[in-house]
């Protein structure tokens, strides 16, 4: 597995040790996709209820706290696709 | 969803017509200051104001447009106002090229979109900002018609020290001065060092004074002189402005006749070379058109908001 991947999964998987309770899928930008849904955070992509796609600095920005995720979805670096209620929830709960 | 809040000195503006402000994140990864009034239907002013300029200097501006039935977006360039901002020297105006402000209008337009700002979009830019509107437009924002204040497509030296000021610049530049005062300038904002008479900025005393106690009042806000990069990329961004052709866009460009600050002959060459424009000059105003004294400002606004109802 990308080595990307890896450390997504695992700073996904310390932000949220109990899942969440909407299927998301992270699209990392020329990497890979991750899934975050109840059970979990995994490797490869599904259907979801909730798409965010931006790149792996992005991304890290995010899970690490240092970037806000809405700031970032409004100046156009992040795209986002399916529910947005659910970014919101997801957005509350990186801060 | 709820964008993350960002301050609005409501307190020094006059008036204060209810906007909001957010925090935006450019490509590049600067925090920008944005503001929005939801305030008309007509339409969307994107406003661009120029160096040292902050949000809460054009409250007066969102109120005018306000009433003519226009809703009201701007922003803090990065290193003023709010936006974020090199810490050293304290007040210096300082970008590392003059291109990297491009970066600040694609987050601001993507944040009008995604806030279902009233459309159509309209672009209104003053001095600084109507170079880099220029720039902007020459890069596909899409916008129904523009109007330029006072553009700075030149910036007025007296003559020997055009010449100067270019080559100090870019001597600068290459010696590692970038984030440096451009030699002359320091620190201190226009508004302590001119007064209401002498000011190259507006001919209203009450305007000129008032302008001076926001920045009394919130200091954070002041910007000095600009650094050695910020000279040296905005006159080269200039001579290239004025060597393309002009964008295919109805235009209005407006212009004092007491003009100091910007290079009245520069924004008369392009004006020529542009067929969609009408250039306007108003009489007795110096460079500050939208804070120039009433009668003068109500004209400039009249005339902003005739131009775009006449294109939306």
């Amino acid at each position: 597995m990308n080595a990307t991947v890896t450390k997504a999964i695992s700073a996904i998987g310390e932000t949220f040790p109990h899942g969440f309770e909407d299927t998301v899928v992270f699209d990392i930008m020329d990497v890979g996709q991750v899934t975050l849904d109840r059970s979990g955070v995994r490797s490869g992509g599904q259907s979801a209820s909730l798409t965010i796609s931006a790149d792996a600095e992005t991304f890290a920005g995010i899970i690490n706290g240092k970037l806000d995720p809405i700031s970032l979805y409004l100046s156009g670096q992040i795209s986002v696709s399916g529910n947005l209620g659910i970014a919101a929830k997801l957005a509350q709960r990186l801060r | 969803m709820i964008p993350d809040p960002a301050p609005l000195h409501e307190e020094i503006m006059h008036p204060a017509p209810g906007g909001t402000a957010c925090w935006l994140r450019t490509k590049d990864g600067i925090r920008i200051r944005f503001a929005h009034w939801r305030s008309g239907s007509n339409g969307t002013i994107l406003f661009l104001n120029g160096r040292t300029e902050y949000v809460e200097k054009y409250g007066l501006a969102a109120s005018a447009f306000a009433t003519r039935g226009f809703s009201f977006a701007t922003f803090d360039w990065r290193g003023q106002g709010l936006s974020e901002t090199v810490s050293h020297p304290p007040g210096i105006c300082h970008v590392d090229d003059f291109l990297d402000y491009q970066h600040d209008v694609k987050a601001v337009r993507s944040a009008l979109s995604k806030l279902a700002l009233p459309r159509p979009l309209f672009l209104v830019s003053h001095s600084m900002g109507g170079a880099i509107g220029l720039r902007a437009l020459h890069e596909g924002l899409a916008v129904n018609a523009a109007v330029f204040c006072a553009p700075m497509w030149r910036i007025r030296f007296p003559p020997p020290a055009q010449f100067a000021a270019r080559v100090l610049s870019a001597a600068a530049v290459r010696v590692g001065w970038s984030r440096r005062f451009v030699p002359g300038s320091g620190p201190s904002s226009h508004f302590e060092l001119a007064d209401s008479e002498t000011n190259c900025l507006t001919s209203d005393a009450a305007i000129f004074s008032f302008l001076g106690g926001q920045l009394r009042l919130r200091p954070e806000l002041s910007r000095g002189g600009p650094s050695c990069s910020w000279m040296h990329t905005a006159i080269r961004e200039c001579h290239r402005l004025m060597s393309v052709r002009p964008p295919n866009l109805k235009s209005l460009v407006l212009l004092g006749t007491d003009e100091r600050v910007v290079d009245p002959e520069a924004v008369r060459t392009l004006c020529a070379a542009w067929p969609e424009v009408e250039l306007e000059l108003i009489e007795g105003a110096r460079h500050e058109l939208l804070l120039e004294s009433g009668e003068l400002r109500q004209l400039v606004f009249d005339r902003t908001a005739d131009f775009f109802l006449a294109y939306s």
